[in-house]
């Protein structure tokens, strides 16, 4: 019988801490201190954005260079695009005056018929 | 803080909302002058640590700032404020429990757990407590931590904080029977859990 009073009284003290206990209460500076993390805050925020932006930088440079390596090879490209077809020409009229020289000219068997299918 | 409080700080909640909403610097140093202690003390009734308090403290302000235009005005600004003021006390237990269990599991695998900071934290000293009953009251707020959350949130407002049965209820957003049945529960597992534990110290 004697535990389970003591138990029980034990108990009834331990619940009046309730009744004593006084308000806790923040500091004169709580205000300041909310200010500065809220500030804090704000320019991880911008921090944040800051380190997107010069990733942002590489990516249009890149482009920029994309860009670039594009139109230089299209011109080259076109450049020699010319240059074998201007070869070409050359070939052809070197054989073309290589023929003439020495008369390697196919003759015209048949005159006739080369009229006809002109007609 | 009562009514003339309020008129001392020159805004009424209607005309303080309004001015929030607007994003006015002076409606919210106004507010949260008048309610630090009251979220804090709500924040350190859940969290048994100052510095926890604090932290949670400001962050239900920082809330209340960047989501004041929620804020529908279907309860009071305080009622709201003690809304977000135990939602962020509740999701710092959980964020707590779950490094614990997570740190418990590491323990198992053997793997590197990081030490709890939590753990090492000693227990806050209850203002207004005797010295002499500093370990009574840990033992108290220990005990308050085991029952159900529901069972906790009740007793903690009210007795606590030192909210009505009816603030509670708006608090908690459900019936003044509820709060009632919730805190006779309360009580009557908070006796039932400390008369076993002082029964246990005994044996």
């Amino acid at each position: 019988m004697k535990k389970p009073n003591r138990a029980e009284h034990e108990v009834d003290k331990t619940l009046d801490i309730l009744n004593q206990m006084d308000r806790a209460k923040t500091d004169a500076f709580f205000y300041s201190r909310l200010e500065n993390r809220m500030e804090e805050q704000s320019n991880e925020s911008t921090s944040g954005w800051m380190i997107i932006l010069p990733n942002w930088r590489y990516y249009a440079l890149a482009m920029l260079f994309l860009l670039i390596f594009n139109v230089v090879s299209l011109f080259h490209y076109a450049y020699q695009y010319n240059q074998d077809i201007m070869q070409q020409e050359t070939s052809i009229n070197s054989v073309n005056a290589f023929a003439n020289e020495y008369s390697t000219d196919l003759p015209i068997l048949y005159p006739n018929q080369l009229n006809e299918e002109e007609n | 803080m009562d009514v003339a409080q309020k008129q001392d700080a020159g805004l009424q909640d209607s005309e303080l909302i309004k001015e929030l909403k607007q994003r006015s610097q002076h409606a919210f140093r106004v507010l949260v002058e008048q309610q630090k202690d009251v979220v804090y003390n709500t924040c350190l009734g859940f969290l048994h640590n100052p510095q926890d308090a604090e932290d949670v403290t400001q962050e239900v302000f920082i809330q209340i700032f960047e989501s004041i235009h929620e804020f529908r005005e279907d309860a009071s600004l305080s009622t709201w404020i003690y809304r977000i003021a135990v939602t962020k006390s509740l999701e710092l237990l959980r964020k707590r429990k779950r490094k614990k269990r997570m740190a418990y599991f590491k323990s198992i695998l053997n793997l590197d757990a990081e030490p709890d900071d939590y753990e090492d934290q000693q227990y806050f000293e209850p203002p207004g407590v005797a010295l002499e009953n500093q370990e009574r009251a840990e033992i108290l707020f220990r005990t308050i931590d085991t029952l159900p959350e529901n069972q906790r949130i009740a007793f903690v407002l009210h007795k606590v904080e030192g909210l009505s049965y009816k603030k509670v209820a708006e608090v908690m957003e459900t019936s003044l029977s509820a709060v009632e049945s919730l805190i006779h529960r309360a009580k009557k597992n908070l006796k039932l859990r400390l008369k076993t534990y002082y029964e246990q110290q005994d044996l």
